[in-house]
């Protein structure tokens, strides 16, 4: 996420006020940014990554807001197609325009050299080993847990749950580790027994599919290793086919794991009618990539990470479709016409859980359009609901604030609600557009 | 399938534990955890909310048809800008504006309207009602925080028009430096030695000081032709030669909310024509 301070120069910066010149290229975006300083900054952003920037301003921010401010521009298409110039040129040929970036699996810096696919065999083999025993270890973990008792498991803390998930990530499985991190948390609800067996019961289930990864189907295979925390290499997602569409940024939902800043966009093939989710984090201090936006569409490749109930996929290159604007940029009737779907009821949603946890039995988010009305609780402090045309409810989670927007925007009927189900209750992330001249909003409490 | 029985029998068991509560099974917390597992699965897909509840929660009944045409998508931004840093005056202007124009304001702004009215009475609520229209009146009916905001909202607003004035007392400079907040409830059109006094009130030169809020009322009240006037009246007191540094900046100060609650009065105006023309903007000389 852009940093507050940071996000306000870049909006001014934006507006083109203090660029002295600027243009664009295959290879990269640049600009001469008027600053405090007697002459001004050159910067430079990556046309296919643009958080690898290069700026010659003082601050220790990086990306700076002369990037971000760049970028933004760029992503735009308001920057015409022009020569490099030398000093682009210059930069664009050194690192780290020229470094594959971290995530892409490529080899870097000092490792740097020809794959030695029977050593990344052997490695890989070895972490498989690693993992194994690790789950085995879990395995008995769990076990003790049930013999012993749950009733003991509230009152011990945190810790408790720490010392299996440190021996987790020891074990290069990380993915369990975060599941065994985020159980305490449920001890606290009213119904934590049966939420608590629960999840142990789909660590149990994750470390036996584990035990029998080379009998399961393929794409199976990839959801259980990435449940348990193998790495993708960007690499192997390029390799797969690609799924062409203009896909429509929908909403996006950003936390914090482990100091972790995380954001997930939920994007949607206009003609495909496919889910895609975007993911982008970063370390402390650092700004999330804002290269996907909700609102925007991409016309582009998404290619999906192996594994199936994956909506996780690379969207590249990720221009915005010049001929499609932000949807908060047109009106209701332009974007119902370009951007509409319809939304479903209940009972199709509740099948399309089906269909995923066939694929996926650990997953626990499905991206849903629900068409309903929201309900307010009758009492003060109770749960807001979702009514749809069959009459059946869902629960909204609660936010920071009261989902009165969603009451303003339906007036007593049907609205379509995108937002993520978890088989309980539904969390809205965004209002789309409808006939009835609703607008798009993601302004989901006030 | 687990029936639910069957469900709570097996998390009691897992509660004690299967030491003490043993099941016939040679691996028994293994199959408390393989049957937890398929549970696991099996509740999300039948959760209870799923399933039609017999004496649901009553879904507000239907809004009624929303009168009035949009307000236009330059007012529509315009509103934006405000409610983020909302001055009741100025919020206020907007609304009346809107209302007067036969506009309603967009369902996305509602919420952020009630909660600020429902705050504070210094919104107009008349005009809140009106900008809202039919539709927006019954969303504020929906919560019951907001009773007392749609009563006051339901209030008729007087139908556009040449006011039907009562003979209005007659008002001079010396009332207005005596008691500056008379040239506000005084109905327009206001004399140029009105609109003079109220400056020297600004100035310092009334009888009495200005409350914190008169220069933005009154920079909201000043017909639009009057605007230039402002940065005239501003350096005329700002630059006395005989006013102190401190003075002045007070003086100074008065006359920027002035300057700016009329700009934004004029902006909002023209966010709601289509006319083309804008006004330049007065400065107002530095101390």
């Amino acid at each position: 996420m852009v940093g507050a301070g940071v996000s306000g120069d870049a909006t001014r910066l934006v507006r083109g006020l203090r660029w002295v010149s600027l243009g664009r290229s295959e290879r990269a975006a640049w600009g001469r940014c008027q600053g405090s300083a007697a002459t001004p900054y050159d910067t430079v952003v990556a046309a296919d990554r643009p958080s690898t920037t290069s700026c010659s301003c003082p601050s220790r921010h990086r990306p700076c807001k002369h990037a971000v401010g760049l970028a933004d521009l760029a992503a735009d298409g308001q920057i015409a197609v022009t020569e490099e110039p030398d000093w682009v040129a210059r930069i664009v040929t050194r690192r780290p325009f020229t470094q594959a970036s971290p995530g892409d699996g490529a080899p870097t810096g000092p490792s740097a050299g020809p794959v030695d696919p029977e050593a990344a065999a052997r490695r890989a083999e070895a972490r498989r080993d690693k993992v194994a025993a690790g789950l085995t270890e879990l395995q008995l973990w769990l076990g003790d847990q049930v013999r012993t008792g749950l009733a003991q498991l509230p009152r011990a803390g945190y810790g408790h749950f720490d010392a299996i998930a440190a021996r987790m990530v020891d074990a290069q499985a990380p993915g369990v580790a975060a599941s065994l991190r985020a159980l305490p948390a449920d001890l606290v609800t009213a119904d934590w027994p049966g939420r608590a067996l629960h999840a142990l019961g789909g660590l149990h289930l994750l470390a036996r599919a584990h035990q029998q990864l080379d009998e399961l189907p393929e794409e199976l295979a990839w959801t259980v290793r990435s449940r348990v925390g193998y790495p993708v290499s960007k690499e192997t997602v390029r390799a797969r086919p690609a799924v062409v569409d203009r896909w429509w940024g929908l909403a996006a939902i950003d936390t914090v794991e482990y100091q972790l800043s995380t954001r997930r966009v939920w994007l949607r093939g206009l003609d495909s009618g496919r889910w895609a989710m975007w993911l982008t984090v970063a370390p402390p201090g650092r700004d999330l990539d804002p290269t996907i936006r909700p609102g925007r569409t991409y016309a582009c490749a998404a290619q999906f990470y192996p594994g199936s109930g994956q909506y996780r996929a690379l969207i590249e290159p990720a221009l915005p479709d010049p001929d499609l604007p932000p949807a908060s940029e047109v009106t209701p009737d332009e974007v119902t016409l370009t951007r509409s779907w319809g939304g479903d009821d209940l009972a199709t949603i509740g099948s399309q859980l089906a269909d995923l946890l066939a694929a996926d039995p650990w997953a626990t988010r499905l991206p849903v359009v629900l068409a309903g009305v929201p309900v307010p609780p009758p009492q003060a402090g109770g749960p807001w609901q979702l009514r749809d045309a069959g009459g059946r409810t869902v629960p909204l989670v609660e936010g920071e604030g009261d989902p009165w927007p969603l009451v303003a925007q339906a007036g007593g009927e049907p609205l379509q609600v995108m937002g993520e189900y978890d088989g309980r209750r539904l969390l809205p992330l965004a209002v789309l557009p409808d006939e009835h001249g609703r607008r798009y909003s993601t302004v989901m409490a006030g | 399938m687990t029936t639910p029985a069957q469900w709570a029998e097996l998390v009691t068991t897992a509660l004690l534990g299967t030491d003490r509560r043993p099941l016939e099974a040679a691996d028994a917390p293994g199959q408390v955890l393989r049957q937890a597992a398929r549970h696991r699965v099996l509740d999300r897909l039948a959760a209870p909310s799923m399933i039609e509840d017999p004496d649901p929660a009553a879904p507000p009944v239907g809004a009624p048809i929303q009168a009035g045409r949009p307000a236009p998508e330059p007012a529509d931004r315009l509103l934006d800008q405000l409610l983020r840093t909302p001055d009741p005056a100025l919020v206020s202007c907007w609304l009346s504006v809107c209302a007067d124009r036969g506009c309603v304001v967009s369902a996305l702004h509602w919420t952020a309207l009630a909660r600020l009215a429902a705050r504070s009475t210094g919104y107009d609520r008349s005009a809140l009602g009106a900008a809202l229209g039919p539709r927006g009146r019954w969303f504020l009916q929906q919560n019951p925080e907001w009773r007392r905001l749609a009563a006051d909202a339901q209030a008729p607003v007087a139908p556009p028009g040449p006011p039907d004035r009562p003979s209005a007392p007659v008002l001079t400079a010396d009332d207005v430096l005596a008691d500056p907040e008379r040239l506000l409830a005084h109905p327009q059109p206001w004399g140029p030695d009105l609109v003079s006094a109220a400056y020297a009130v600004l100035g310092g030169e009334g009888l009495v000081p200005p409350s914190r809020t008169f220069a933005s009322r009154l920079g909201i009240a000043l017909p639009t032709e009057l605007y230039p006037s402002i940065a005239r009246a501003g350096e005329f007191y700002v630059l006395a030669p005989d006013a102190s540094p401190a003075r002045r900046r007070t003086i100074r100060d008065r006359f920027v909310t002035l300057e700016l609650a009329a700009y934004a009065r004029a902006a909002i105006h023209h966010a709601f024509t289509d006319s083309s023309t804008s006004i330049t903007r007065a400065e107002i000389p530095h101390v």
